[in-house]
């Protein structure tokens, strides 16, 4: 792909031309202890890819252990380092639009140095629009997090995605599990499966911006968030199928978007429980593959009205548009789909992980992990959870027909 | 005439003598006074004789009561001058000056010195027929005369003109009852009359035709035949040939007319290729025609009756002036007449003319016809240079043909149709013609000598022959045919064929290029104005499509103009109202894009995060904005894949020349532009689709800006402005029944004027989003 030249492939977008006339991902690789990224860098299929002067690892590589709190002082340290990488490659773009972060947001992943990033990327570029694939814990059954602290560190992660991307694209783990398990026939996913749906999602989300689409030329026009901070988004894909496996379903629009619109196809574990007045704020539905004009335009007219909006006036929340893909992957189906979907039934996944937050908080369980962090106080989590619980609040207002004539 | 003879040689004391008539005609019928060439002598030898042997008898004098008579004589009929200087050179010397001396005494033409009387006048009756003055009757012996051989003495037998019973004889009544009789009774007169056999008659009746005069026909002062004596022919008595020659005179003088109108037509300086070709044509006809005319005679000329050879030669001659007839209008008119009328007009009278020699003329014309077309399109096929209007028209604007080719509409020639050539292969003669001269010209003109095919080479009139010759008697030589053949043989066509394909090819690019170029406003950035072909190049547009595109700088905002004209002959897809089409696209397409790019400017201003309202407006406004660009983009996105569709099910018909693919492929661009202008709603209310969404993103635009400038109540009134400008949109929307449900989402009920209005859509029943499975 990087040596192959498409008129319709953006390659600038997330890619340069290096002298060697390869293509090297515009992408800066942070973590605070060297094993992941130092394991990839010896893999034979990316070891060549990344530009090298963009990978930061931490100089003493012992991590933030699980820990927001020790995450985000120890990116304080290193954040200028961090940020002249970031600010170097931005420079060396023509046209910044927008930056694409992913970080988990329970612990152990760049939940607290990716927090304190998102500060500075949001300050040192107020105007840009920032998008971050969360990975939030799983929390369901045998396969929940390995950490305790978990609730914390989402709380403190929560303030700063609620203050700072325009649109959060929350990854679910357990829902992720959920259906790698089923799709992919085995009770334990591997890193594998849950990486290829998340990649799928990644991929298909920037499809439209990275080959050439008209409706969606640039990330800023993605207009998925009406009423910031309402901005965290639910995704789904389909199909999901295995990709060592035979394909032996038929695919069309209708199927997909049908599929798309259930529930249970959102990479957010609590969607099968959506309140009887939860409703869809704005949502965009890529639709890729053999797909022709017609179909989407008849498609759009038939779930228009299966779609719940909110009790006061607005257009249509769902937005169909063919996106285009990728003419160096030959998939399985014909037509796939991905939905991006800002919907208010993702409150009830915050609303689970505050409980839990305030069952360890009244407990003070486990607060002198975060307390010895210097630089830290327990303040900064109870104003996080403060930002928690007004964006909860947000949530059920805007379900309300007052909602935008509430306090005049 | 036995009174004439009577008064001549008797005077009138003796009785009318039939046996001077038998004489008379016996002498003139046997010509008995010959030379040693056994050549009859003339009257003028005659006479030089008499006069001689009046010398040698000394009767001088008497020479100029001789001349007189024999004068008078030979004015009033040869025939009887003839008999009376046969019968005079028969009298023996000594009759002959002793009556003479005797005779012109007793007239009073001489006196009794022999000295002749001036102003004496010969003895003449009332009908001016001189008395002789010397005496013949001694000599009046039919036998002796005529010097009748033994068994040819027909007059042993005279008739006897009363019989026994003092009644008129039978063969007396039945010589009284011929009708050379009758005539000369009726008429009081005698008559002179030919009596012709097969032969001579035909001769003579062939020589008409032909134009020549004879002693039978005879030709007046306005040049009309006309039958100089009666006659007869063998069998044929004087009526009966009289009235078959009547018919006979008619058509001569009528073909004698028109062939001089037609000469008379005739322009030998002229350049017209068509007239030169008609009037060497009628030249060969009409000496075919007198070597027919002998043909005809020829054929069985012993064996056959003769009304029917007659009759033969009459339909023959009137085929033949029936054809001239035509010829003559055709002349007269010849610029109305194009060589395929021409051609049409022969092919009809070879077929169905009445006449079978008619039918043969206008086959041999129909074949000259069929010649110069096909050789003329030969040339027009193998040489730029050739003229073209010999065969095609000019009809200036190609919305004067009926359905024409993407060819003809870059140049509107056209080729006739008629019975001969239909309208398929005369519309693929001239695409052929045409896409041969673009052709040409869009080689370099180094190569243009090669690109002479043809033409002045010796191949080329071998193979107009080997075309016309391909033809026999069981199969005709026909107009289609042989321009099917011709198209065969030339190499035009398949050169023509690659050509087109590559045009095909290059159409289709170029409809692509138009699609991407206009309905991508995105990524022509800021700056419209400046083409920047190398930076578009880098999109992948090609090189010679984008210098094609221009930009009026009279654009304004609200009404970009584009200017589209490729090389031909792709210029014939970009008509002005294609590329007002396509502007309008890129127009409405960029004022939306605009308008999303000013509400992008509003994101994570103070304003826009205080005010949910404010939050509200812009995210209706950019909603909609957005709405209507995607449905645009996915109608015109749908109508040109539906496009693109229909080519490669009609193009992939393998019997289709290149030709007609380009006309499919040309249609098929007409179609998706009227299905543009529609998706645009050009037509409904005056086109003014651009203006009202002009308004819109003008509402759009004022308030982003307001709302960054921290001006709520400003953004909140251009809101309002906007909302005003949608229900305007949304009017013509709603006269577009058959989009109208893509834009149905936008409507919005008027229940209030503040925020709350419920949607005429919105729902509190189970949804799928909200179901559980």
């Amino acid at each position: 792909m990087s040596h192959e030249h498409d008129v319709n492939d953006n390659k600038d977008v997330l890619f340069y031309q290096a002298d060697d006339d390869h293509y090297v991902p515009r992408a800066v690789l942070v973590d605070l202890e060297p094993r992941v990224i130092g394991g990839m860098m010896q893999s034979p299929n990316f070891s060549n890819l990344f530009n090298t002067d963009n990978i930061f690892l931490s100089d003493h590589g012992g991590g933030a252990g699980n820990n927001w709190a020790s995450g985000y002082c120890q990116g304080r340290e290193v954040q200028e380092k961090i940020v002249d990488i970031i600010v170097r490659e931005a420079e060396n773009t023509e046209n910044l639009e927008g930056i694409l972060l992913t970080h988990s947001v329970s612990g152990g992943t760049g939940s607290g140095t990716g927090s304190l990033l998102l500060e500075r990327l949001r300050e040192i570029f107020p105007k840009k629009v920032i998008q971050t694939y969360s990975v939030f814990a799983n929390t369901e059954g045998n396969s929940s997090t390995d950490v305790v602290v978990h609730p914390y560190n989402w709380v403190l992660s929560m303030q700063r995605l609620i203050e700072n991307p325009d649109h959060v694209v929350v990854l679910d783990n357990a829902a992720l599990h959920r259906l790698a398990a089923g799709k992919f026939k085995t009770d334990t996913p591997t890193f594998d499966h849950i990486n290829s749906l998340v990649g799928r999602i990644m991929s298909t989300s920037t499809s439209m911006y990275r080959f050439n689409s008209s409706i969606l030329p640039s990330i800023r026009y993605l207009d998925i968030a009406p009423f910031p901070p309402m901005h965290f988004i639910q995704s789904g894909i389909s199909p999901v199928v295995d990709p060592s496996e035979n394909f032996t379903r038929k695919t069309s629009v209708a199927d997909v978007t049908r599929f798309l619109l259930k529930p249970t196809s959102m990479m957010v574990s609590t969607a099968a429980g959506v309140r009887p007045n939860d409703c869809m704020l704005s949502s965009y539905m890529f639709l890729q593959g053999q797909i022709e004009p017609h179909n989407i335009l008849a498609a759009e007219q038939n779930v228009d009205f299966a779609i719940r909006r909110t009790p006061f006036y607005m257009t249509k929340p769902l937005k169909m548009m063919h996106a285009p893909l990728s003419p160096y992957v030959k998939p399985q189906y014909k037509v796939s789909g991905l939905l991006l979907n800002n919907s208010t039934s993702v409150a009830p996944l915050f609303d689970s992980l505050l409980a839990k937050y305030d069952k360890l908080r009244s407990k003070r369980a486990f607060v002198d992990k975060f307390e010895k962090i210097d630089n830290f106080s327990l303040d900064m989590m109870d104003e996080a959870v403060h930002s928690v619980q007004d964006l909860l609040d947000e949530y059920r207002a805007v379900v309300q027909k007052d909602y935008l004539t509430r306090g005049l | 005439m036995l009174s004439t003879l009577g008064f001549l040689i008797h005077g009138n004391e003796k009785p009318k003598r039939l046996k001077d008539l038998t004489c008379l005609y016996m002498i003139n019928k046997n010509q008995p006074i010959r030379d040693e060439n056994d050549k009859p002598l003339s009257i003028n030898d005659l006479k030089t004789e008499l006069k001689n042997r009046v010398e040698i008898l000394n009767l001088s004098n008497f020479q100029v009561i001789i001349d007189k008579v024999i004068e008078k004589l030979e004015e009033m009929d040869d025939s009887i001058c003839y008999f009376v200087l046969v019968s005079t050179f028969y009298l023996s010397d000594s009759i002959f000056e002793e009556s003479l001396k005797e005779m012109s005494v007793n007239q009073g033409l001489m006196n009794h010195n022999f000295e002749y009387k001036l102003y004496s006048e010969l003895l003449e009756n009332s009908k001016n027929i001189p008395k002789l003055p010397w005496d013949i009757s001694k000599v009046l012996n039919p036998t002796e005369l005529a010097k009748l051989p033994p068994e040819q003495q027909i007059f042993e037998n005279p008739i006897i003109p009363i019989d026994n019973w003092g009644l008129i004889s039978a063969e007396y009544r039945k010589i009284l009852k011929t009708e050379e009789l009758l005539i000369s009774a009726r008429e009081n007169q005698s008559i002179i009359f030919f009596h012709l056999e097969n032969a001579q008659f035909f001769a003579k009746l062939l020589e008409m035709y032909r134009g020549k005069s004879s002693d039978l026909f005879q030709i007046n002062d306005k040049k009309h035949f006309y039958l100089g004596n009666l006659c007869r022919v063998e069998e044929w008595n004087l009526t009966m040939t009289k009235t078959i020659l009547a018919k006979h005179l008619f058509l001569a003088n009528l073909l004698s007319d028109t062939r001089q109108n037609l000469e008379a037509l005739f322009n030998p300086i002229s350049e017209n290729p068509i007239r030169k070709a008609i009037q060497n044509f009628l030249r060969e006809e009409f000496q075919q025609f007198s070597e027919n005319l002998f043909e005809i005679f020829s054929e069985n000329s012993e064996n056959m009756n003769r009304h029917r050879k007659c009759h033969e030669i009459y339909e023959f001659a009137r085929g033949f002036y029936h054809v001239l007839k035509d010829f003559v209008k055709i002349l007269k008119n010849l610029n109305d007449f194009s060589p395929i009328d021409l051609n049409e007009m022969s092919f009809v009278g070879s077929r169905f003319a009445a006449l079978e020699s008619a039918r043969k003329i206008w086959k041999r014309f129909n074949l000259i016809l069929i010649q110069f077309i096909v050789k003329k399109c030969a040339e027009m096929l193998t040489s730029p240079e050739a003229e073209l209007f010999d065969l095609l028209v000019d009809e200036g604007d190609s919305k004067l043909i009926r359905d024409p080719s993407v060819w003809q509409r870059l140049n509107p020639l056209s080729m006739e149709q008629s019975r001969c050539i239909d309208r398929n292969l005369s519309n693929r003669i001239v695409d052929l013609i045409i896409s041969y001269r673009f052709f040409v010209n869009d080689k370099k003109n180094e190569e243009r000598n090669e690109l002479e095919l043809f033409s002045i080479t010796p191949c080329f009139e071998s193979t107009i022959d080997e075309i016309m010759t391909s033809f026999g008697p069981e199969n005709p030589p026909e107009l289609e045919k042989s321009l099917e053949l011709l198209m065969r043989k030339l190499p035009t066509t398949e050169i023509v064929e690659k050509y087109s394909r590559k045009i095909l090819a290059k159409s289709i690019r170029f409809f692509d290029f138009l699609k991407q170029f206009f309905t991508q406003p995105h990524i022509h950035g800021k700056s419209i104005s400046n083409l920047d072909v190398a930076k578009y190049e880098k999109y992948g547009f090609e090189r010679e499509f984008l210098q094609a595109i221009s930009y009026d700088f009279r654009s304004t905002f609200d009404d970009c103009r584009f200017g589209i004209a490729p090389k031909e002959p792709l210029n014939v897809y970009t008509t002005e109202s294609v590329a007002f089409v396509y502007s309008q696209v890129f127009t409405i397409l960029n004022m939306l894009k605009n308008a999303m790019d000013a509400i992008i400017e509003t994101r994570r201003c103070d304003t826009f995060q205080r005010e949910p309202r404010l939050r509200y407006s812009i995210f209706h406004m950019n909603d909609v904005v957005f709405t209507i660009r995607k449905n645009i983009m996915g109608l015109v996105e749908a109508a040109y894949v539906d496009m693109k569709k229909k080519l490669d099910l009609e193009l992939s018909n393998k019997s289709l020349n290149s030709n007609e693919c380009l006309n499919i492929c040309y249609r098929s661009h007409r179609i998706f532009m009227k299905e543009i202008a529609a998706i645009l709603m050009l037509s409904l209310n005056r086109g003014s689709t651009a203006r009202i969404l002009k308004m819109m993103v003008t509402s759009v635009s004022e308030s982003s800006t307001s709302c960054i400038s921290d001006d709520a109540v400003s953004a909140d009134r251009h809101y309002q402005e906007f909302l005003k400008n949608l229900s305007l949109f949304l009017d013509l929307c709603r006269q577009d029944r058959l989009r109208y449900s893509l834009y149905k989402s936008l409507e919005f009920s008027e229940e209030s004027t503040d925020f709350g209005r419920k949607s005429a859509f919105s729902s509190y029943s189970d949804d799928i989003s909200c179901r559980s499975y």
